[in-house]
């Protein structure tokens, strides 16, 4: 017991390091990617005709002083005092803009999420319980047409029929969520000893909660940890284009108008919550999959 | 399941020869601007009717689909190598390169993958020439999409680096470029294939949205995302189903491309 408390320790401490070290290292790259981006020294404040030539001067020496590892190291050192710079575009403190939006997008991605897990599981328990072909064919060519569709167009489609964007991000999660749910599911179902069980009359529902979900639960955390990064992925278009004032959409409209201060704290704080939803859920699998054993 | 394949193949292949015909379907072309035709409806002339710039929706909706169907596998191709070249070397040499390849693929996956594409892709000049932007677009789909690949790659070498044929051939004398040559990547290929059909669907809805937010291919080059996005126009389809064509054409495609990745992953 004494070492396992320990293992799930050592785990604990190995996956706060890979996330500080993911955060590190993609914080880096995104301000590379930025600050070697085309344009990404002009300024638009140049073409003010207003300016005299020695402004304009001064303005061009201030873009060249900004040496990339200067700016990350500075960055940090900010965002350890909780101060993430100001918004290129939005000439607004990053924190400010971070706490108007962040809110919109944990109401979408929660509420789509809210929305999709039970409509999976409920789909997913009906389908391994009745073990009918043709109800999982059906199934699956539903998830199958819902896959073939952009998130963007079921933005467009959503936006058009007047439902929330939570809906969208639901539509778009639900398809990615059940096929993988359906296919854990299935094959804990197929065990020997589930078939052994089933065989002595031991009721169907029963076997599914008792037996077949308690084997497929470790699996299904860390499938319910990674549909957060799905949620995310999926809301960049959706946000864009029902015009949903969220992160995502302040993560395209950073990216479009190149404000390098901004995508670095929006990539870090995306990354972060990323690692840790994966990790709490990893976690979660490696402290449930002892008693399974 | 044989027939459910045959006619997904059927579907694709039909699609993919209207694409490539598209000079003798719609002879006008995709850029060619009927001035005294703006925004019509469907006809015998225009199947599909005009834009708002009076172009021929079916000539754009047919290079749309031949550019997605012929660079949506190349992106595949180039993403599926990059995997096999990264996922190899990791799970062979195995202790510390495996290690830090594994923490490369964690960083590029902790990240939303559309998130990345977006942001890289608005890092790279947005005024090149269409043609240009369709092949960086794609390129850039190849080159960020290798992560989930490599993963898989790497297990499958691993396994396969520890089985008893492998000790056998090292055991003959058999030199590593040898072992990786003959007795590795044969037996990797179905891996690599099935990453190969996996991805290909995956890059035409990437490329649909991210020319959705307008980061994608450029105008005047058709794209299935640019089609779809004059949607955000029209407030009632109804009246217009015919508006509907390129989400049709583009959920056809992806859905007959899942099918035969689901029988080509069911025959591994």
């Amino acid at each position: 017991m004494f070492s396992y408390k320990r293992t799930l320790l050592n785990s604990a401490v190995w996956r706060l390091i890979i996330v500080a070290a993911s955060l590190l290292v993609s914080g880096l790259v995104c301000a590379t990617l930025v600050r070697f981006a085309p344009g990404s020294s002009v300024d638009e404040r140049e073409l003010d005709p207003r300016l005299s030539s020695g402004s304009i001067a001064a303005i061009r020496r201030s873009h060249e002083k900004q040496n990339l590892l200067h700016f990350y190291a500075t960055y940090l050192k900010g965002a350890l005092r909780g101060h993430f710079g100001n918004s290129d575009v939005f000439q607004q403190p990053i924190s400010k803009l971070i706490q108007d939006r962040w809110s919109t997008t944990a109401e979408n991605i929660g509420l789509g999420l809210a929305i999709a897990w039970p409509v999976v599981l409920a789909i997913a328990f009906l389908n391994v319980t009745l073990q009918r072909k043709v109800l999982d064919m059906a199934f699956s060519a539903l998830a199958g047409t819902l896959l073939s569709i952009p998130a963007a167009v079921v933005a467009l489609l959503v936006a058009m029929s007047h439902k929330p964007t939570s809906f969208a991000i639901a539509i778009t999660v639900l398809p990615i969520l059940y096929r993988y749910t359906r296919n854990v599911l299935d094959s804990s179902w197929k065990r020997p000893w589930i078939m052994a069980a089933y065989s002595r009359g031991i009721g169907r529902v029963r076997i599914l909660f008792f037996h077949v979900v308690t084997v497929a639960a470790p699996q299904l955390i860390a499938l319910a940890g990674v549909s957060f990064t799905v949620a995310f992925s999926a809301a960049v278009p959706i946000e864009v284009l029902s015009d949903s004032p969220g992160l995502a959409q302040l993560a395209w409209q950073a990216a479009i108008g190149r404000d390098l201060p901004l995508v670095v704290t929006i990539t870090a704080l995306v990354t972060t919550i990323t690692l840790m939803a994966n990790a709490a859920a990893t976690l979660m699998s490696e402290m449930l999959g002892p008693t399974q054993a | 399941m044989k027939l459910v394949s045959t006619i997904a193949i059927g579907v694709l292949a039909i699609i993919f020869v209207c694409s490539l015909g598209g000079s003798v379907f719609a002879p006008a072309g995709h850029a060619k601007q009927f001035r005294e035709n703006p925004n019509s409806p469907p006809s015998s002339r225009f199947l599909l009717g005009t834009d708002e710039l009076g172009r021929d929706r079916f000539a754009r909706l047919l290079f749309a689909t031949r550019v997605s169907l012929l660079l949506a596998p190349a992106a595949a191709a180039l993403s599926t190598l990059l995997a096999a070249l990264v996922g190899t070397v990791a799970g062979f040499l195995g202790g510390l390169w495996e290690k830090l390849s594994m923490v490369a693929i964690d960083v590029f996956l902790s990240l939303p993958w559309l998130f990345l594409l977006i942001t890289v892709r608005a890092m790279l000049p947005l005024n090149l020439s269409p043609s240009l932007s369709v092949v960086i677009t794609f390129a850039l789909l190849g080159l960020l999409g290798w992560a989930a690949t490599a993963r898989v790659v790497c297990a499958g070498v691993r396994s396969i680096r520890s089985s008893t044929f492998m000790l056998n051939a090292r055991a003959f004398g058999c030199s590593p470029q040898r072992l990786v040559a003959i007795q590795l990547i044969p037996n990797i290929r179905p891996v690599l294939q099935a990453q190969f059909l996996v991805s290909i669907p995956t890059f035409i809805l990437a490329e649909a949205n991210l020319s959705m937010l307008g980061l994608g291919v450029p105008e005047p080059l058709p794209s299935l995302g640019g089609l779809i996005v004059e949607l955000e126009n029209f407030s009632t389809l109804s009246s217009q189903l015919w508006r509907l064509a390129p989400v049709a054409v583009l959920a056809l495609c992806v859905g007959a491309l899942q099918i035969v990745k689901g029988i080509n992953e069911a025959q591994i």
